[in-house]
């Protein structure tokens, strides 16, 4: 700060600080506010070089509102603006608003360059910011020659123009291949001139002084519209260039694939302008000297061509008139030729039939139509139809003309009403073939149903998993229809596939009656040998009613079922028939004990294969 | 997550349909009546621009294009049309019609058998396809099932089993149609050249060897792309002709469908 204000007197003596006096004027009507404004200027680096962009942000605090500022031109730079950003704080208990406005600033030449001070009127109180000095280096990028690697070149074919002449403009924009970057569609400032639209660029490859560059070519056209000395130009293009970390831009034989993902990897994006000289101008009106009375603004170099047809009619019947304009110049905005027909002709206006010209509408031709109807047999010839246009190459105007052309016309007979002499017999003259038209069919009158906006179905993973529904139905149906065909059919199966379940019931209503008392003895041990018998006669596919303990020994022995099992199933046969046979001989049995005994023998042997 | 922004994206869809775009419809239509079929196509446009998505709407979007002399862009619109609709009469006659309008058109590639099996399999959405094959499925699965529980003494048990034969033949016969409609899905986009004559080359560059001429209204199928290291332009499509002949061309000359 202190190395700036020391430098203040120097820079007011400078040429370039003359506009520093006006700057941004934001309107403020209103007083100060209690809390101090505060207006500052201030840049993102002070060391750049020509083409690099820096950011110049005026901050306003405690202002009110304002939009955008407007910067005076500032010599060595061109500027942009970026944008706004407002900002809220509370500083011990204060609230402070401030508005921070970015501009882009690229300078276009080399030097030590000063942004100057701006002033800010605010109602009685003018603001000042302190002037910024930037050091500007000569087309250098940390080392890399930013002219070696970056050209943009605007000529135009013609410098000394006159008004509305469209001239043809080459803007060539070369990067040096193995340059990773982005490019902006470059723009070109022609204040005076229509608006110069871009189009769509030629790229080709060329060898600049042995080094080998993309070239894209924009040719556009130009046309003044004041006179006087003119500027084409300068025109700018911003690049983001990938560096590298070493900050340097990728050259050729660092093995970077030249397509792939631009700016991935480790490095960073540098942005840079390029910007290529203004071209110098003269525009001239054109000259009143000489001027046709039928010229209505063609600039360029024309041809004409005129046909009629039909050549040979009847009074009344219609001439197309078609007329040809071909050539350079304003075709856009080319108005038809003047034809005006003489009496005992009638006349429709003019109307563009057609167009073909190429993308800028300079170099192409257009076509009227102009329909004549003779009324009388003395219109017989089409007077010439003239064509007058400005001819910048040799500064003078012309005029075209074509015809007159002779028609060949007759008497239009006079027309009877027709009279109906009859009806044809039916089936005594075919019926022509009837011609339908062709064309396309009118609009629909609404719009109808939207278009569904969900993913298609077979891509969506919940109707696929849907669709395994139908299948697992199927399987289960087959898999319990063919478990019912063989308990129908196998009796073994069917009688060991409910074994068990029967077991359990009869042992949970043994359990019951084990725990009813002595009451229901008989019961009990009724129950629980009737278990036994239907559970082994089950398992076994035996008479349930042949079943007693000598099983044991004959079936469930020699079936490898465990001995100590077999000893239990035994006691619970022995406690059974004592209790039905001998009841008075029976002790004190615990009754739970022997359906516990039954349970694990049931359960022993569920795990057998019998 | 996705299925609430889907929703979303429904509902706002719902709303911009509900709110302004029959009135900005009618006014597209009103524009074409009066000869303004740019404005009408900028109308019909901001449309598609908001979402709005009908075949209704690229049919009228096509016949402002034919109107205004873009015939590529006209095949392109009436084709969209037709992927929603592919039943509707009007699109097929005025695709039809508009296709012979250009130089592109093929008569004999318009007809015979793979022009017929074409139309059997885009006579049906993919989503319709994918229902038809489902339907039928769901309904043969559920014949069989029928025919298994049924006791074999009941008469019309096999009347169960025979519809479960025919709707099985069907399932068989829509997937081909299904399969198909998914190869085209899955595939590499289709296109249409909209510029007057497409020069395809064969690099990317604009000074690249060219290979062959594509006209307006011609369809391409869209196998790669380079994007423009230049903002604001167009970038390359890599194409594919019928005939396999591949090439590179500027990608405002292709509109994918």
């Amino acid at each position: 700060m202190k190395e700036i204000r020391n430098q203040k007197s120097e820079i007011r003596n400078q040429k370039l600080l003359g506009f520093c006096r006006l700057v941004a004027v934001f309107c403020l009507l209103f007083p100060c506010l209690a809390r101090a404004a505060n207006f500052t200027a201030s840049v993102d680096r002070t060391e750049v070089s020509v083409g690099e962009q820096i950011q110049l942000t005026l901050r306003c605090e405690d202002m009110p509102s304002t939009g955008q500022p407007q910067l005076p031109p500032l010599d060595g730079f061109s500027v942009a603006y970026s944008g706004a950003q407002t900002q809220v704080s509370i500083e011990n208990g204060v609230r402070r608003d401030a508005i921070a406005h970015m501009f882009a600033l690229t300078p276009t030449r080399e030097g030590t360059l000063v942004i100057p001070a701006f002033n800010l009127q605010l109602g009685n109180q003018v603001l000042s910011s302190q002037p910024i000095v930037i050091k500007v280096v000569k087309g250098q990028i940390q080392g890399v020659n930013t002219e070696d690697v970056f050209q943009l070149k605007l000529s135009t074919a013609r410098t000394n123009l006159f008004l509305n002449e469209m001239v043809p403009l080459d803007l060539k924009l070369s990067i040096r291949n193995g340059i990773r970057y982005r490019s902006q569609m470059p723009s070109i400032a022609a204040a005076g001139f229509s608006e110069i639209k871009l189009p769509r660029p030629v790229e080709s490859q060329e060898v600049i002084d042995g080094k080998s560059f993309v070239v894209y070519t924009f040719r556009t056209l130009a046309s003044p519209m004041q006179v006087g000395q003119l500027a084409l130009g300068p025109a700018q293009a911003a690049l983001d260039v990938f560096m590298d970390s070493g900050r340097r831009p990728r050259l050729p034989g660092f093995n970077d694939p030249f397509f792939e993902n631009f700016f991935g990897g480790g490095g960073e994006t540098k942005r840079i302008t390029v910007t290529s000289p203004a071209v110098p101008v003269r525009v001239s009106p054109l000259p009143d000297a000489g001027k046709p009375a039928d010229f209505t603004g063609a600039v360029g170099r024309y041809a004409l061509d005129v046909t009629a047809k039909p050549t040979t009619l009847r009074t009344g019947e219609p001439v197309t008139l078609t007329i040809r304009v071909v050539g350079q110049g304003n075709l856009a905005t080319l108005a038809p030729p003047k034809f005006t027909p003489p009496a005992g002709f009638k006349s429709y206006e003019p109307v563009v039939k057609g167009k073909q010209t190429d993308e800028m509408g300079y170099t192409g031709e257009k076509i009227f139509e102009q329909v004549i109807v003779p009324l009388s047999v003395r219109a017989s010839v089409i007077p010439p139809v003239t064509f007058s246009f400005f001819e910048p190459e040799q500064g003078r105007y012309q005029t075209l003309s074509r015809g007159p052309i002779q028609l060949n016309i007759q008497e239009s007979p006079a027309g009877a009403a027709p009279v109906v002499v009859g009806v044809a017999p039916a089936g005594a003259t075919p019926r022509p073939p009837e011609k339908l038209g062709v064309g396309v069919v009118y609009l629909k009158p609404d719009l109808g149903a939207p278009a569904p906006a969900s993913a298609m179905l077979y891509r969506q993973t919940w109707f696929l998993a849907g669709q395994a529904a139908p299948v697992l139905a199927l399987l289960i149906s087959l898999f319990a229809q063919r478990r019912r065909a063989r308990l129908r059919s196998d009796i073994r199966y069917a009688r060991k596939r409910r074994a068990y379940g029967n077991a359990q019931r009869r042992l949970a209503e043994a359990e019951r009656l084990s725990r009813a008392g002595q009451s229901q003895g008989a019961a009990f041990y009724a129950t629980l040998f009737k278990t036994l018998q239907d559970y082994l006669g089950d398992r076994l596919n035996l008479p349930s009613s042949g079943i007693t303990s000598n099983i044991i020994e004959e079936q469930l022995r020699p079936r490898a079922l465990p001995p100590e099992i077999c000893q239990a199933l035994k006691e619970v046969f022995t406690a059974c028939d004592t209790a039905r046979f001998a009841p008075s001989l029976q002790g004190k049995v615990d009754r739970e004990r022997l359906v516990k005994i039954v349970r694990e023998v049931v359960a022993a042997m569920e795990k057998l294969s019998l | 997550m996705r299925t609430i922004a889907s929703i979303l994206a429904l509902v706002l869809t719902a709303s911009v349909w509900a709110a302004d775009a029959p009135a900005a419809f009618r006014e597209a239509a009103a524009l074409y009546d009066q000869g303004q079929f740019d404005q009408a196509i900028a109308r019909y446009e901001s449309l598609i621009a908001a979402g709005v998505r009908s075949a209704n709407l690229y049919f009228n979007l096509g016949n402002a294009h034919f109107k205004a002399g873009h015939l590529g862009r006209a095949i392109l619109n009436f084709e969209r049309a037709h992927q929603l609709e592919p039943r509707d009469r009007d699109v097929d006659g005025n695709l039809g019609f508009v296709e012979k309008q250009t130089k592109a058109y093929d008569a004999a590639a318009a007809g015979g058998w793979s022009a017929w099996l074409a139309g059997a399999r885009d006579s049906l959405t993919t989503d319709e396809w994918t229902w038809l094959v489902v339907a039928c499925y769901w309904l043969a699965m559920l014949g069989l099932i029928v025919f298994i529980w049924l006791p074999p003494t009941i008469e019309w048990r096999r009347w169960f089993r025979s519809a479960a034969i025919t709707f099985g033949v069907i399932v068989l016969l829509a997937s081909v149609g299904l399969g198909a409609r998914i190869a085209i899905e899955e595939g590499p986009p289709a296109g249409i050249a909209v510029a007057k004559e497409v020069v395809v080359r064969f690099a990317p560059v604009d000074d690249g060897m060219r290979h062959f001429t594509a006209y307006e209204g011609q369809r391409l199928w869209i196998v790669g792309e380079r994007p423009s290291r230049m903002q604001g332009l167009p970038g390359w499509l890599e194409v594919e002709r019928a005939d396999g002949k591949r090439g590179w061309v500027s990608a405002d000359a292709v509109e994918k469908i």
